[in-house]
């Protein structure tokens, strides 16, 4: 019985690097296996970075660098270099700066050891590099925009290349590269025939450059050129841009499915959501994931609208038929958690993934959450809720049943009766230890959630934070992985922390909560 | 949404042995939901399912009604297939169960979510069996799947002193 390579890589996949490195030895055809899954992804990143010195070494052999299938890559790595290299200027040739470039001189010339290497050589083994990176299917470009343009400028020629030897294999493709330098990189014309995603992170090195002229000429006909194959658009800023112009100029994607837009808001003059409204509308048929995100933009005074204003926006009441991941950022726009849970509501049938991190809902504003997917499907939930108490873990426990991931951001533990009083938390501890001895009382048997994040951003105990954490692990059996670590390695509550936590003198928080016991 | 949940789809494995299933049950298949989309009017011919013997049809078909109704995933990106790496062990309590079989029937498990295009049937099959390969040395995994070490000794050094030169940090 055998399986085929593919398979063989698939499940390669699925193991740490350390369990790879023991197939190489097995036979011919697993040591492929290995070294494919071992340099399936490659990145250059920084001269300190040893992950980037080995690629550097290894990936001058062809037989290793076809093998690359993820690549990433900053370009100032070698633009930097070029910029100060001392063939370009008069500066001494320092013996730290030349030990930076040792692992690019080829073997010959270490031998000789003479001089003609720097800036030059590092492009000319980047050069030779990617011309043998045949099978890129992924690549990443980035570029800070406070690294100067002309390092970027140097590192064309490797640019220019990559997309002659990959670019009609690429699939995935992102570009955090600041405007004014993409003027360079990209032609309005440029086509990848495959490419399914893209990611672009807008940012601008000089504030001269005309943004929206270069939204306009350059990137809106680069992303319309690839209408018919894109599967994913990701189109992200910190700082002001004219989105909706941009927005405005897409056309019609058929086969768009996820679509994230992040994006300052100023004002409704400055920020207008008409090119949302345009990109939501036309693909709302074929859209599976949705993430928005707002914020008001960095060094930037932000006029914020009315509540109603606000919701009143047209793209707000754009439904998605088969929408089933949506992450709703709605970080320093106005709150309003009727309008939000009234949102949702379109989605109460579809949706298997909800995100809601940039609000706090209340207990009572988080099980009206719950209550909305109660027949629905939802299997993953990111919310952002004051503080947890038991009876959330019971609200979500009884109304979400096939919930399989939950990941909760909140203040503190606080034990049940702390949902009806409306007392300060004075003694962190003391609720700490009343919401364990509140969920040692109870046990999830019919739920089957898998994944469980729960950490408090309040300061306490780490004892108390840990036993609270076992007894969440005690509650709900099905528990897989809580706060990113497998349950099992977490063990059972050692019996002095059940003491402590059950200790009578940290029950100061309520008098109630000791008279109910 | 497609046609009622109660129509039901007639198919023919390898071994001529015939299958009648609730349609949302078979378009866990995103071979045969295509399928079933091309297809327009009612038909009585059962789908010919060739690469798939009866035997292991059952197995997965066990596989499909447990998991009706769930929503498919949708094409992984490279980032969301690195956290699934993390997260090896991660094999729900039925499906762990369900995929407790022997090594032959695991294989054509496998290989049939693989040609059916049922994603999540091929990721648990895969992950089983990279839970066997954890921790085994080189000479473990080769009488573990009965394979022929066909390196020279010469090649196996040479490997060996590749390798702690390429892991050499």
């Amino acid at each position: 019985m055998e399986l085929p390579y593919d398979i063989w890589l698939h499940i390669a996949r699925f193991l740490p690097a350390e369990h790879v490195r023991r197939l190489y030895c097995v036979n011919h055809a697993w040591y492929d296996i290995a070294m494919d899954e071992r340099y399936r992804s490659v990145s250059f990143q920084y001269w300190s970075d040893p992950e980037t010195q080995r690629n550097l070494r290894r990936l001058r052999e062809p037989s290793i660098a076809r093998r690359v299938r993820n690549l990433s890559f900053h370009p100032a790595l070698i633009g930097n270099l070029l910029v100060d290299d001392p063939q370009n200027s008069a500066e001494p040739w320092s013996q730290k700066f030349r030990s930076k470039i040792k692992y690019l001189r080829s073997p010959a010339k270490s031998v000789k050891g003479k001089a003609s290497m720097g800036g030059r050589e590092a492009l000319e083994a980047m050069l030779q590099i990617v011309g043998n990176l045949s099978n890129v299917t992924t690549y990443n470009l980035e570029f800070w925009a406070r690294e100067s343009l002309s390092a970027l400028r140097q590192v064309l020629p490797v640019l220019t290349l990559a997309w002659k030897v990959f670019g009609d294999k690429l699939t995935s493709l992102t570009l955090d590269i600041p405007l004014d330098g993409l003027q360079d990189l990209l032609h309005p014309s440029l086509r990848l025939r495959r490419l399914t995603s893209l990611t672009l992170r807008l940012t601008k090195s000089s504030v001269a450059t005309d943004s929206t002229s270069v939204i306009r000429h350059l990137l809106v006909p680069f992303v319309n050129q690839h209408h018919a194959t894109l599967t994913t658009f990701v189109l992200t800023s910190f700082e002001h841009f004219d989105f909706s112009a941009f927005l405005l100029g897409l056309h019609h994607f058929p086969y768009l499915s996820k679509l994230t837009i992040s994006h300052p808001f100023v004002s409704f003059q400055q920020s207008d959501t008409l090119g949302l409204r345009h990109v939501l509308a036309v693909h709302s048929a074929g859209l599976r994931e949705l993430n928005l995100r707002f914020h008001t933009p960095l060094n930037t005074w932000a006029q914020l609208p009315s509540s109603p204003a606000w919701y009143g926006q047209e793209f707000f009441g754009i439904t998605f038929s088969g929408l089933e991941v949506l992450d709703l950022g709605l970080r320093d726009v106005p709150e309003d958690v009727p309008w939000t849970i009234n949102y949702l509501r379109n989605f109460r049938q579809s949706l298997t993934s909800l995100t809601l991190r940039d609000y706090h809902f209340s207990f009572q504003e988080a099980a009206t959450v719950a209550n909305l997917f109660t027949a629905g499907f939802l299997q993953k939930l990111d919310i952002a809720v004051d503080n947890l108490y038991p009876q959330l873990i019971d609200v979500f426990a009884d109304r979400l049943p096939v919930l399989s991931e939950l990941y909760l951001v909140f203040e503190s533990f606080l034990p049940a009766d702390g949902v009806t009083s409306n007392e300060s938390l004075d003694e962190p501890n003391a609720a700490h230890a009343q919401f364990c001895a509140d969920m040692q009382r109870r046990r999830y048997t019919n739920w089957g959630l898998r994944h469980l994040t729960a950490f408090p951003t309040g300061g306490c105990d780490q004892a108390l934070v840990k036993a609270c954490e076992t007894s969440l692990v005690e509650a709900i059996p099905s528990l897989h992985m809580l706060n990113g670590r497998d349950v099992q390695r977490l063990g059972t509550l050692s019996p002095a922390t059940r003491s402590l936590a059950s200790s009578r003198s940290y029950l100061t928080f309520s008098s109630r909560a000791a008279s109910q016991n | 949404m497609a046609a009622p949940a109660t129509q039901q789809i007639k198919i023919r494995c390898n071994d001529e042995k015939e299958f009648t299933v609730d349609r949302d049950v078979l378009e866990r298949s995103v071979l045969i939901k295509n399928m079933l989309e091309d297809v327009t009017e009612q038909q009585d011919a059962p789908i010919p399912l060739p690469n798939v013997s009866g035997p292991v049809m059952a197995k997965v078909l066990e596989y499909c009604t447990h998991h009706r109704g769930e929503p498919l995933p949708s094409a992984d990106t490279e980032q969301s297939q690195d956290e699934t790496r993390k997260r090896t062990t991660d094999i729900s309590e039925w499906d762990q169960k369900f995929i407790t079989v022997d090594q032959e029937m695991l294989f054509e498990i496998i290989l049939a979510a693989n040609y059916l295009d049922i994603k999540s049937l091929l990721d648990v099959g895969c992950k089983t069996v990279a839970n066997m390969i954890k921790g085994k040395t080189p000479e473990e995994i080769r009488k573990l799947f009965n394979i022929v070490n066909d390196f020279t000794p010469e090649e196996e050094a040479q490997i060996k002193k590749e390798n702690e030169w390429a892991e050499d940090r």
